[in-house]
């Protein structure tokens, strides 16, 4: 299964792609705070794209990574355990994982598989930024 | 059964002559001898009136010497008495006293002819006796003409008439020389007598002597009281040169013209008798005959012609009567060439018998191509038939009597009672029959004419009769050939077009199709509705161009590919554009494929060079033409484009989909069909197989064309649904995007709608992960929206592994739990069975 198109801009630390239905943002906010913006579907079909991609965030040196899940407009249960699968491998390196933007429907999912701390949820991303940067000052 | 060889050409040949006979030299022909004719009679008529006129000039010619002679013979006679006068003793003493004595005896008045009476006048020229005893003596008569002229002769003399000077009577006085004893001229005799006025009376005229004139020697007019001399003294002058005869048409003696003059001279008076008649007179008789011979002539001159006359107004009527029958045998063979059915076949030979036969009455039965079924008998009367119809039982039985027949005319006499049938009609009258038979000698029917008469047709008539029936029969071997073709093609289009239609709940799809009449050939329509496993419907008509069975074949081959590609591709532009390939060059076919979610009721369509589907919106009244994606008809263009079209299906709306056949019509712009085609949908309300069949019969009566009708009554939003998914992620995706919209269109709320699709898409994501891992597959699932309970069962075929040890694993049941009112996971050995269940 491959995917329509795949076009990918390389512009420092931004990288950018797309792949059926999702599209996949990630910027640097400064202070070692990542943020990937999701958006799109994030199902059987696109969860396949994302959890590789949240892997290649290990090589990036960061302290946090907020997954701005705004621009999602569905998420499964594969779509959540690509997602449970990339914070998990950027925990490992120490580095924590927040979700933010969360829309009802979506936040309702979370709810229900009770992820608990591996992903926390945060309502806006600018609070996931704070609470990373403090998350951070604090473990640091 | 024997064929009886008929020809038609024998008939058609003596048609032929009679009517190519040249009628017109002989008309002129005899019509010039006529004419000769009548001259001849004339002009033998005019020789005979000349003769007659010689005749009666003639005739008028020997009175007048009738006359001259009787004048001569009287005064011959009245001289001899004067000389025998003479000769008396008394006389010739030439004693005054004695004379007068003796000549006392002849006074006037005593029976003497000298009426005038005598007298002696001696050399002197004095009287010297007289008869009259008053009469006077001693008077000169010496220049008396009659007195001089006897002495100077010496002979007897009739003087020229006078007038007597007392009596003013007229008077011819004649003399004659006396002689005395020795013989000496002594003095002269003279005897006068008296000329009668005699009127012409009835007699003279009779007798031909109408208009006698008696000319004097001295030219006097006897005949006048007065002596007056005629007028035309040249006339006179010159029937006195010639002495007698008769002239014709000349000036009479007063001068008038057209006179006949016939004359004679009477010598011894020296008068002149003329019969001067007016010709009218003259040849009255001539003329009289020649009017009677003339009208003789021309009586038998009138009734030639009329004899002629008529002879020509038969044989004008003859060649009417042929000209009609040329004309009804072309319009026979005319009506023949066209007929395409065997009825037509009937109506052309009935219509020729009845005209050929306005005064029978015409039966005609036809054998149905089933052999074991009957005649089928059309009876028509005659314009002048005295028949009334016959009953159907007897019309049956003659006919099927004929047909059976072996003859080649049968002829019955009084049909009905040998039949003992109830036929009225034909208890007196007579029938002639032909059966009719196929080239292979398989009979074909009968056709017959009835007739009041014992006795009503000719020979001629009979050939006729004859060759119709074998002109009909040609026709008919024709049309049951073109039949059973027809019916080969129509066989071979209908095992190539759907048996039925796909049953979609809260879709009512109807089609009506007609393969078209005989004398087309059967048309490409087609039509085909396929259900796809996902619940969505692909509706095409199309119209392979060409007709008969080349045509049903691609028809076949098309739908056959069209149902291969409708299962394949959702996208009508897809299946339009792949259905192109199977179009050659040469060949040309347009079609319209639309495509109906009931789920969504999303409809898109494509047409390719076809008319363009109607979409009915009852509630707003209004009907749309789609004909937004559009290409070239198939096989015309390669380069033709088409992209799906969508249009929104209002609430209750009905889309029709149709060929040509059904809106085309002639001497019409396309345009105005299709929009009676519009208002019938909005019209007719019935179910879609009743508004299909109501708007074929309504729009295209006439079966001639071949039409495909396919509606799709598109009216409520189903409550339920069991579909077909491939089991593969795209599916997935994309029923979700459908559920969603078949919620919404069900009224369910916002957070429902997301809970129901999340926990479907768990349950095909387990299937599709567990189930099919290694394998491609199905995914069965069923939709209902009942009552106040949402029902998603969701089925696989494969078995799906335990959950590991992998905590990822499970949070799709999990999710499947907490959405939904119930979520029960079955497995089974036939595979997984997930109903969740959604309490509103």
């Amino acid at each position: 299964m491959t995917p329509r198109s795949r076009v990918y801009r390389v512009a420092g630390l931004t990288v950018a792609g797309e792949s059926p239905s999702l599209s996949f943002t990630v910027a640097d906010e400064g202070n070692g705070v990542l943020v990937v913006s999701l958006g799109g579907q994030l199902d059987f079909l696109s969860a396949s794209e994302l959890a590789p991609r949240l892997a290649d965030l290990q090589a990036a040196t960061c302290d946090a990574v907020v997954d701005d899940v705004s621009g999602v407009t569905f998420i499964d249960s594969t779509g959540l355990n690509a997602l449970v699968a990339g914070a998990q491998s950027i925990q490992s390196r120490d580095a924590a994982v927040l979700v933010a933007g969360a829309s009802k429907h979506v936040a309702r999912v979370f709810e229900i598989v009770r992820l608990g701390e591996t992903l926390r949820l945060e309502p806006t991303l600018e609070d996931a930024v704070r609470a990373a940067r403090t998350g951070r000052e604090a473990g640091g | 059964m024997p064929r009886v060889r008929r020809s038609a050409s024998s008939v058609e040949d003596a048609l032929a002559r009679s009517i190519s006979r040249p009628r017109g030299p002989l008309l002129a022909g005899a019509l010039v001898a006529l004419v000769i004719l009548v001259a001849v009679a004339l002009g033998f008529v005019w020789r005979q009136y000349g003769s007659a006129k010689d005749e009666a000039a003639q005739g008028l010619r020997s009175r007048a010497v009738l006359a001259a002679t009787v004048f001569d013979t009287y005064f011959a006679g009245q001289l001899q008495a004067l000389r025998a006068m003479a000769a008396a003793p008394s006389v010739v003493s030439g004693d005054r006293e004695r004379m007068a004595s003796y000549f006392a005896r002849f006074r006037p008045g005593s029976g003497t002819s000298f009426t005038a009476g005598v007298g002696w006048i001696d050399l002197t020229g004095h009287q010297r006796a007289t008869s009259d005893p008053a009469g006077p003596v001693g008077i000169s008569l010496a220049g008396r003409s009659y007195f001089r002229e006897t002495l100077r002769t010496e002979k007897p003399v009739v003087g020229e008439a006078i007038v007597a000077t007392r009596s003013r009577r007229r008077l011819v006085v004649m003399g004659v020389p006396t002689r005395d004893e020795r013989g000496r001229i002594n003095g002269v005799l003279a005897g006068g007598i008296v000329l009668q006025q005699s009127a012409e009376d009835a007699r003279t005229n009779d007798l031909g002597y109408a208009g006698l004139q008696v000319i004097d020697r001295a030219g006097q007019q006897v005949t006048r009281r007065n002596l007056g001399r005629p007028a035309n003294t040249e006339l006179v002058e010159r029937l006195r040169r010639a002495g007698e005869g008769v002239l014709v048409d000349t000036n009479g003696l007063d001068g008038a013209s057209g006179r006949v003059v016939a004359f004679a001279t009477s010598t011894t008076p020296g008068w002149l008798a003329v019969l001067d008649q007016p010709t009218s007179v003259a040849f009255a008789d001539a003329r009289h005959a020649l009017v009677r011979e003339v009208l003789l002539v021309c009586a038998a001159a009138g009734l030639l012609l009329l004899l002629f006359g008529w002879a020509v107004w038969r044989s004008r009527r003859d060649v009417r009567a042929s000209r009609a029958q040329v004309a009804r045998w072309a319009q026979l063979t005319q009506s023949l060439n066209d007929a395409v059915d065997a009825g037509e076949v009937r109506e052309a030979l009935i219509a020729a018998l009845t005209s050929e036969h306005p005064e029978g009455v015409t039966l005609v039965g036809l054998t149905a191509p089933d052999p074991s079924a009957e005649l089928s008998v059309v009876v028509r009367r005659g314009a002048r038939s005295p028949l009334g119809t016959l009953d159907e039982g007897a019309a049956a039985a003659i006919s099927q009597r004929v047909a059976d027949a072996d003859a080649a005319v049968a002829i019955e006499r009084r049909p009905a009672v040998e039949a003992g049938l109830g036929g009225e009609a034909l208890r007196t009258g007579s029938l002639y029959g032909v059966p009719l038979r196929y080239r292979d000698g398989r009979p074909a029917g009968s056709a017959s004419v009835a007739f009041g008469r014992t006795q009503a047709l000719g020979d001629h008539e009979l050939s006729l009769l004859r060759a119709y029936a074998y002109q009909a029969e040609q026709s008919l071997g024709r049309v049951r050939r073109h039949e059973e073709e027809h019916d080969a093609a129509v066989l071979l289009q209908q095992s190539l077009l759907p048996d039925r239609l796909p049953d979609v709940s809260g879709v009512g799809v109807a089609a009506h199709y007609r393969a078209g009449a005989l004398n087309t050939r059967v048309g490409g329509d087609w039509y085909d509705v396929v259900r796809r496993p996902d619940g969505v419907l692909h509706l095409t008509v199309g119209d392979v161009a060409g007709r008969g069975i080349d045509a049903a074949i691609s028809m076949g081959q098309l739908r056959n590919a069209f149902r291969a590609y409708a299962l394949e591709h959702v996208s009508p532009a897809a299946i339009v554009d792949r259905l192109a390939r199977h179009v050659p060059g040469d060949d040309m076919a347009t079609m319209v494929c639309a495509t109906f979610d009931p789920l969504t009721r999303e409809l898109t369509y494509a047409t390719a060079g076809h008319l363009p589907p109607l979409l009915v919106d009852r509630g707003q009244r209004v009907v749309t033409r789609l004909s937004a994606s559009h290409r070239g008809p198939l096989g015309w263009t390669t380069s033709g484009i088409v992209r799906d079209a969508s249009a929104p299906a209002p609430g209750d709306a009905t889309l029709a989909l149709y060929t040509d056949g059904l809106v085309e019509h002639r001497d019409e712009s396309i345009d105005v069909g299709i929009e009676r085609l519009a208002e019938a949908l909005l019209e007719f309300t019935g179910s879609s197989e009743e508004t299909a069949d109501a708007i074929v019969s309504a729009l295209a009566p006439d079966p001639e064309d071949d039409l495909a009708l396919l509606l799709v009554r598109l009216a409520e939003v189903p409550d339920g649904l069991e579909l077909e998914i491939p089991a593969d992620p795209y599916s997935v995706r994309e029923l979700r995007r459908r559920l969603h919209g078949w919620l919404t269109l069900r009224g369910i709320d916002d957070e429902t709608q997301h809970a129901a699709v999340l926990a479907l898409n768990e349950a095909c994501a387990n299937a599709i992960e567990h189930a099919y891992r290694e394998t491609n597959g199905a995914i069965s699932i069923q939709l209902s929206h009942r009552g106040d309970v949402l029902r998603i069962a969701v089925e696989d075929h494969g078995t799906w592994r335990q959950p590991t040890g992998d905590p990822n694993r499970g949070r799709g049941i999990l999710l499947m739990k907490n959405l939904m009112s119930t979520a029960d996971i079955r497995q089974q050995p036939s595979g997984t069975r997930v109903v969740l269940e959604q309490k509103l």
